[in-house]
């Protein structure tokens, strides 16, 4: 087991979410650190460490914005959709070794409105040469193409259906309607609407894709003891740890199609924390699509490979079930900036804020990230 | 107007100075399909890397296959950015298991609606040029 990094979640903030934020990424950026500073107590000067999101607006960005005077750590994680959770470990690390005492971390982005999903793939995934020369000509060239091709597998193998995938994204919607900060709040969804969807690449269908979004957020990281004199109970980064999935640059090739990062990251980052998937009180899985929800819950350990649809099904991950996931709603109904919208609900349910969509008495709360072509982290996060 | 052309008369099409891929792209020209062997170990891999996943650092050749196998998973496109083919759509792209060899490759389905698909169902190899001098290795039901 690794030695447990001492660094806590002081500051956490959101802009608004929305189809077009009418500026640029950048300034949302400066926007969002700021608040997550002011949300910490502390001035935005203090800031020493970046960790930007590998696609967007840069540490440099954040320097010369916020006119920091002395930024003496950055570090880009590249683990696409999975670097908002794998950039607190690198965080923590910093801090914990003493080479930064305020360290943020942040995702901003004109998802909908400037650089839309194709764009970023174009670029940010690993394995370029076969997306390039074997996929793109044979006309493969999305998320949803690749991942659907995980999910009909295992609908074959265990018997997982449309309805287990409807699950997902009726619970996600359904909890949007609790959040008004959510895109999808004020917009609830039906069995009838979810399947009226028209087919994207089947077995995913409109409804089973998460959102675009212009839009951006941030945690401010720092030790403990400076955490403590903050205004808000300090977030424990109790376990963190990023893995890389067998066949990391070809999903086709991975002859256990269902190994992900997140299969060899969750028992290290659980382990690191002392607790078991039983202990979690909420979880914020990546919702990139709804199926990956129910891949990441078994791969994670919340239970066997195979019982993911048993698990969603029949209330099982709403508010009040047997493990409650997203009550933000997740990318699948509040909005999609790479997860870091999942890591600040998992501060504001453990800080007890979270009003009418609180877990109660949350105090263990895992958070994962799914990323390029399976790349996975997962932190857990207590108070 | 050229760049509007271009995009819908022919798919994205391969790199030709890729050297990793280019002992592929010669035998799929001659109407062959191959995957990478090593030269130290023999064992065959898929897609074509600058190492063997095997044993490390070694020389890497091409083994022939036959060109069969059977459907491991396919996701069928409704929807595609990719001008050439949406007058295609619905078309299925699919992973296939190599009959003869522990790899699996990506390629369209072509000669069956989607609809009529299913896990494990024998496919075989066929070549459709798409550009001039560019063929594509595609799989119909045998
Ligand atoms: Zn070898």
């Amino acid at each position: 087991m690794s030695t447990p990094l001492r660094a806590c979640i002081a500051g956490a903030a959101l802009t608004e979410f929305s189809r077009d934020s009418g500026r640029s990424a950048e300034r949302l950026a400066i926007e969002v650190a700021t608040a997550a500073c002011l949300d910490a107590g502390v001035d935005p000067t203090v800031i020493d460490g970046i960790v930007p999101f590998p696609h967007g607006p840069t540490a440099e960005d954040l320097m010369a914005g916020l006119g920091l005077p002395d930024v003496r750590f950055s570090g880009v994680p590249h683990l696409g959709g999975a670097s908002s959770v794998a950039g607190l470990r690198l965080a923590a690390m910093a801090v914990t070794a003493g080479q930064a005492d305020y360290v943020l971390c942040f995702v901003a982005r004109n998802g909908r409105s400037s650089s839309r999903v194709e764009q970023r793939v174009a670029t940010l995934l690993p394995g370029q040469r076969y997306r390039r020369n074997l996929e793109n000509p044979q006309g493969m060239n999305s998320p949803a193409q690749w991942y659907s091709l995980i999910c009909r597998r295992h609908m074959h193998e265990f018997g997982t259906t449309r309805a287990h995938l409807a699950e997902v994204a009726l619970t996600m919607r359904a909890h949007a309607q609790l959040n008004e900060h959510a895109q999808m709040y004020g917009r609830p969804m039906t069995m009838e609407q979810y399947m009226s969807g028209r087919p994207i690449a089947d077995p995913y269908w409109l409804y089973d894709c998460c959102l675009e979004t212009d839009g951006a957020g941030a945690v401010l990281i720092t030790s403990a003891d400076r955490a403590k004199d903050g205004p808000h109970r300090p977030v424990h980064l109790a376990g963190m740890a990023e893995g890389h999935a067998d066949s990391a640059d070809d999903i086709v090739n991975r002859r256990d199609i269902f190994n992900t990062g997140l299969t060899k990251a969750a028992p290290r980052a659980f382990g690191m924390a002392g607790v078991t998937p039983s202990d979690v009180d909420a979880a914020m899985i990546y919702d990139c699509f709804t199926f990956e929800v129910i891949q990441q819950l078994e791969e994670a350990g919340f239970c066997p490979r195979g019982g993911g649809g048993d698990l969603v099904a029949d209330g099982g991950i709403a508010l009040g079930g047997r493990l409650p996931v997203n009550p933000h709603g997740g990318l699948l109904s509040e909005g999609h900036i790479a997860g870091m919208n999942h890591v600040v609900e998992a501060v504001t349910q453990l800080r007890g804020d979270a009003g009418r969509r609180q877990v109660p008495d949350a105090e263990v709360v895992a958070v994962t990230g799914w990323g390029d072509m399976g790349d996975g982290a997962l932190a857990v996060l207590t108070v | 107007m050229s760049t509007a052309t271009e995009l819908t008369t022919a798919p994205p099409l391969p790199d030709p100075a890729d050297q990793m891929l280019a002992g592929y792209w010669e035998a799929v020209a001659r109407g062959e399909l191959v995957v990478q062997e090593c030269g130290s170990c023999a064992a065959p891999q898929w897609p074509p890397r600058a190492g063997c996943g095997t044993c490390g650092l070694s020389d890497l050749g091409w083994r022939r296959v036959a060109g069969t196998g059977t459907l491991f998973t396919w996701t069928t496109v409704h929807h595609t950015t990719i001008e050439y083919y949406k007058p295609a759509l619905p078309f299925a792209l699919a992973a296939v298991e190599l009959d003869d060899a522990p790899v699996r490759m990506l390629g369209r389905v072509r000669g069956v609606h989607p609809d009529q698909l299913s896990i494990d169902q024998p496919l075989t190899v066929v070549y459709e040029s798409v550009a001039p001098g560019v063929t594509l290795p595609v799989w119909e039901p045998r």
